[in-house]
């Protein structure tokens, strides 16, 4: 069994468009098959923060369906970053901007340089990838979920965490 | 600890009335509603693939809150789901939580904000729905927990999710989805501020009332 955290988005219900679920769920049966958990945390832009446990071949699956990105091959909050590679920053820098964080508050909570991010944990990092989401409605003439909302806290990394013991 | 902790609010045993049920229900987001009908809350006369949904208006209930019913006559249709909600806010009545559980056999959680639902987790699959089967939710601070009672008593549904969304106190009601033209029944809908073991005597029932009478 592995422990692995993902980013990835939400999907309507097929029947009934104003309910919306984490697109994780669309492995729930595969991940319980293996003993498995799995528990998320809504992020900015429509996407949550997911830990999950499960077998090696389920997370290589997750990792290579369309719309998750795996966080690293590292785990526990507590594992620094300092194995970082260019490439690696680079595609997590372009995921926070994609959820819709500014490059200011990136550079400002995990530095500008991959010297700087190499410093950090990666609880660091998905802490700040849940800094706020918005809060979403329902458009009745529109017929879809619009998140266009307040902004609201996440919920807390470190209890996404516990959940997945 | 044991669910539920509150006694029944509407028993619909009376007069065919409504919708809504009665003077103490109010009708929840525009949707369609309940009426009283054979002594249950039928979905109103027309309703076909809509919301079904009324709230207990005579007062909000604590923060650790919860609901439950009865699902008297779940109707066939595949797309049909039978619910409770609680903790819905009086800032906004289109914010809450909610638990139901639907024809496709899972018993889900969600968070309402602004009539958007998101469901907290995974669904809780292989959940087969039968007619009397009974639906809760619980709510205590931020853990919200799914119950259900297939005749053998109330057990907890899956794991319990975790959401600080909303906090305060507010209603509870009932809440369905009308799939297909068959009318669905619900009965029996209890709920209020959950009752703390040792801080008093859990409310009873009106059927316990009924059977202590006797």
């Amino acid at each position: 069994m592995t422990y692995a955290w993902f980013v990835c988005g939400y999907e309507l219900k097929a029947d009934r468009p104003w309910m919306r679920f984490c697109t994780m769920d669309n492995f729930s049966a595969q991940i319980a098959a293996d003993g498995g958990n799995w528990s998320e945390s809504e992020v900015l832009g429509g996407n949550a923060v997911v830990k999950v446990q499960a077998s090696d071949t389920t997370i290589a699956a997750i990792a290579a369906a369309p719309g998750f990105s795996r966080m690293l091959t590292k785990w526990a909050l507590t594992d620094t970053l300092a194995d970082l590679t260019t490439a690696q920053r680079n595609a997590l820098n372009t995921k926070l901007l994609g959820l819709g964080y500014s490059q200011a508050e990136i550079n400002t909570a995990l530095g500008a340089t991959l010297a700087d991010w190499r410093g950090k944990t990666l609880g660091a990092l998905l802490r700040f990838a849940a800094t706020r989401r918005l809060t979403p409605r329902w458009d009745s003439i529109q017929q879809q979920i619009v998140l266009d909302g307040e902004f609201v806290a996440c919920r807390p990394i470190h209890e996404v965490d516990a959940s997945v013991p | 600890m044991t669910f539920p902790t509150t006694g029944i609010l509407d028993s619909f045993n009376r007069a065919d009335a409504g919708p809504p049920p009665s003077a103490d229900w109010s009708i929840w987001q525009f949707n369609d509603q309940f009426r009283v009908l054979s002594n249950q809350a039928t979905a109103q006369a027309g309703a076909s693939s809509e919301l079904v949904a009324n709230y207990w208006d005579t007062s909000t209930f604590g923060a650790d809150t919860e609901a439950y019913t009865t699902i008297a006559a779940p109707n066939g249709d595949g797309s049909s789901s039978y619910g409770v909600i609680a903790r819905i806010q009086t800032g906004d009545l289109s914010d809450g939580y909610l638990v139901e559980w639907t024809a496709g056999n899972t018993i889900d959680i969600y968070r309402i904000d602004n009539g958007a639902y998101t469901q907290l987790g995974a669904s809780n699959t292989g959940q087969t729905l039968n007619a009397g089967d009974k639906i809760g939710i619980e709510i205590i601070g931020s853990t919200i927990k799914a119950y259900k009672n297939e005749g053998a008593g109330w057990s907890q549904v899956g794991t319990s999710r975790t959401d600080s969304t909303y906090s305060a106190a507010g209603y509870v009601g009932l809440h369905c989805y009308q799939g297909g033209a068959t009318l669905i029944s619900m009965d029996d809908f209890g709920g209020g501020t959950v009752v703390v073991a040792g801080g008093g005597q859990p409310a009873r029932t009106m059927h316990q009332f009924r059977m202590r009478k006797q």
